[in-house]
């Protein structure tokens, strides 16, 4: 502006000011469009990430009951082999004529039985894991105290007792070799041998223990455990 | 970079006291009008400031949706009739309060005053450097009611310059060359409430006065001698403005030493004798109180510059269109004189509407309308002497 220009310093200052005015709220105007559209642009964020963590949680959710229902199915699988353990069990897996079969089978000519004691004693299982807690008092913990007891299988051990006759101590070898061979038997042991006369006849009297294999089966393989 | 150029240039609006005249350019370089308005300005506001501004608060929106003006920017040439001029002389240390002193040296006036310097430059007188300066000044409330009518109105005021200036600025175009400024010219701005005799070196003013006389006193002294009213004094007064002929054998004029041909902003010199006012004695009174005023102007002119003299004298407002009172100037002066005609320059819109008076052969009378459209730039060369 020329300096000998007229135009009155406070209509410039106010042009200025309006000027500066307008300037600013139009910076205002811009700065609060770019914080509401970053608002928005966070909010619009924030939504989807929700968004995500719900479909998160859902198929988290949906997960969780699929290994619930697996686990429900791994238990009722343990269970069942539990129950068909048991029902097992209760069957002779060596029925005794079998084994007698096997016995008579196994005896050397002239080898008489005159004695024969079949007798089975129950495993028991051993006592649960006795603990020490941070006061120094012993306690006896379970594998799954809150859990209802499971059903125990019953296990026995089952003992022969043979008394018997033979012409020599040569067919009492024999005759406890020929039961150390068998697969049914384990632990066979001579426990006695003496000399006896029986009707004139001077016999070899003994007396022979052992112990069935506790897995023994004969019903699917024809008497091999 | 983002801001597309304007095709228009601001309005200018001269607050005359004779028309209210409105002119746009538009084009490259501002050189073809958009569009142009003239309105007379009825003879009952005279010099009551309140009246004028009344008629301009209807006149102004009339004549700005009359024609097709484009833009709201507004450049206003503040009425001569209340602008003050005076020259004064101050120790070149007090230069920086100069606009100060100027507004002390006017506390006389009537209404707070707005004042502004155009600074001369630093002369010898009597054994002392003194500051040469021309004060102008323009009532405060003046002001603010023509920036509070344009305002009111939407416009963006972009810049209010005097008459004074505007009129050197109108052929600013004559002194672009670095040599222009040794020419001085004597722009003798014949207004209807009075006269403005500017002297400038180029584009720099060095000399202002302003001379109580006008086409209106002259009108006045007409009806009275003729027993009429003042429209029809004017009337009279117009129907024997020109009868000028040819150029004939005119003397040279500055711009045709320089070998470049007459400017067409200005018309011929004059040559013929005075005709004589048509036996009005009033008439050639004022006519004498003006070259009188004129003649004081040359002097104090040929005080500041002794080692130049006025090369022409340039005749602009509505009363050069008269003949009878430029010869008489110009062989009173004994100086070459001649008329301008600011708007050969520019082209005219075909076939859009103009005011009346483009139809004759010179249009002076718009010499400051056309002046406030020119960017000046500021006055950085003084004059030693």
């Amino acid at each position: 502006m020329p300096h000998d220009s007229f135009l009155p310093p406070e209509y410039v200052e106010q042009k200025r000011d309006r000027r500066t005015s307008l300037l600013a709220i139009g910076l205002f105007a811009v700065i609060v469009f770019a914080i509401a559209a970053a608002f928005l642009h966070r909010q619009d964020q924030l939504q989807r990430a929700i968004e995500r963590q719900e479909h998160a949680i859902e198929r988290t959710r949906e997960a969780g009951q699929q290994v619930a229902l697996l686990t429900n199915l791994q238990a009722s699988r343990l269970q069942m082999l539990d129950r068909a353990e048991l029902a097992a069990a209760l069957v002779e897996r060596v029925p005794r004529s079998i084994l007698m079969a096997q016995l008579i089978g196994r005896m050397p000519e002239g080898l008489a039985l005159t004695e024969f004691d079949l007798g089975s004693t129950r495993i028991r299982t051993p006592p649960s894991e006795v603990v020490v807690d941070a006061s120094g008092r012993r306690t006896a913990r379970t594998a799954a105290a809150t859990d209802p007891a499971p059903i125990e299988v019953p296990r026995y051990v089952v003992r022969l007792g043979l008394k018997g006759v033979a012409p020599t101590d040569l067919h009492v070898s024999e005759f406890l070799a020929a039961l150390n061979d068998d697969p049914l038997l384990e632990r066979v042991r001579l426990e006695s041998t003496q000399e006896d006369v029986v009707d004139r006849d001077i016999v070899r009297r003994f007396e022979i223990t052992c112990a069935l294999v506790p897995d023994a089966d004969v019903r699917t393989d024809g008497g091999t455990p | 970079m983002f801001m597309r150029p304007r095709r228009h240039g601001p309005i200018a609006i001269d607050f005359g006291a004779g028309s209210l005249k409105l002119v746009q350019t538009t084009g490259g370089g501002g050189r073809s009008v958009l569009a142009a308005h003239e309105q007379i300005a009825p003879g009952e506001t005279g010099d009551d400031w309140d009246a004028t501004l009344r008629w301009l608060t209807d006149a102004v929106p009339t004549a700005l949706a009359e024609s097709d003006f484009r833009g709201r920017r507004v450049l206003v040439g503040l009425p001569s009739q209340w602008t003050g001029v005076q020259h004064l002389q101050i120790d070149p240390e007090d230069l920086p309060h100069a606009e100060t002193i100027a507004a002390t040296s006017r506390s006389d006036a009537p209404d707070e005053q707005l004042t502004r310097i155009i600074h001369v430059g630093d002369f010898l007188r009597n054994d002392r450097m003194r500051s040469e300066l021309i004060s102008l000044s323009f009532p405060r409330h003046a002001i603010f009611g023509l920036v509070e009518l344009l305002h009111t109105l939407g416009y963006d005021v972009v810049d209010l310059r005097t008459q004074i200036r505007a009129a050197v600025d109108a052929f600013a175009h004559l002194h672009r060359r670095s040599d222009d400024a040794a020419v001085a010219t004597m722009y003798v701005d014949l207004g209807t409430s009075g006269t403005n005799c500017i002297v400038a070196n180029g584009t720099d003013i060095v000399c202002a006065r302003r001379i109580t006389v006008g086409t209106r006193h002259i009108d006045r002294a007409i009806a009275r001698h003729l027993g009429c009213d003042a429209e029809s004094a004017r009337d009279h007064r117009l129907a024997h403005e020109r009868s000028e002929p040819g150029p004939g054998n005119a003397p040279s004029s500055p711009s045709e030493r320089r070998g470049t041909g007459r400017p067409d902003t200005l018309e011929h010199p004059m040559l013929l004798p005075d005709p004589g006012a048509d036996g009005i004695p009033e008439w050639d009174e004022l006519l004498n109180t003006i070259v009188d005023e004129l003649r004081m102007a040359v002097r104090y002119d040929a005080g500041l510059f002794p080692d130049r003299s006025i090369d022409r004298i340039v005749f602009l407002g509505a009363g050069a269109h008269s003949d009878r009172v430029c010869r008489h100037i110009v062989q009173a002066l004994q100086l070459p004189g001649q008329r301008g005609n600011p708007l050969a320059r520019y082209e005219r819109p075909a076939g859009g509407s103009v005011p009346a008076s483009w139809n004759g052969p010179a249009l002076p009378g718009w010499a400051t309308t056309i002046g406030l459209l020119r960017c000046s730039q500021p006055r950085e060369r003084r004059h030693a002497a």
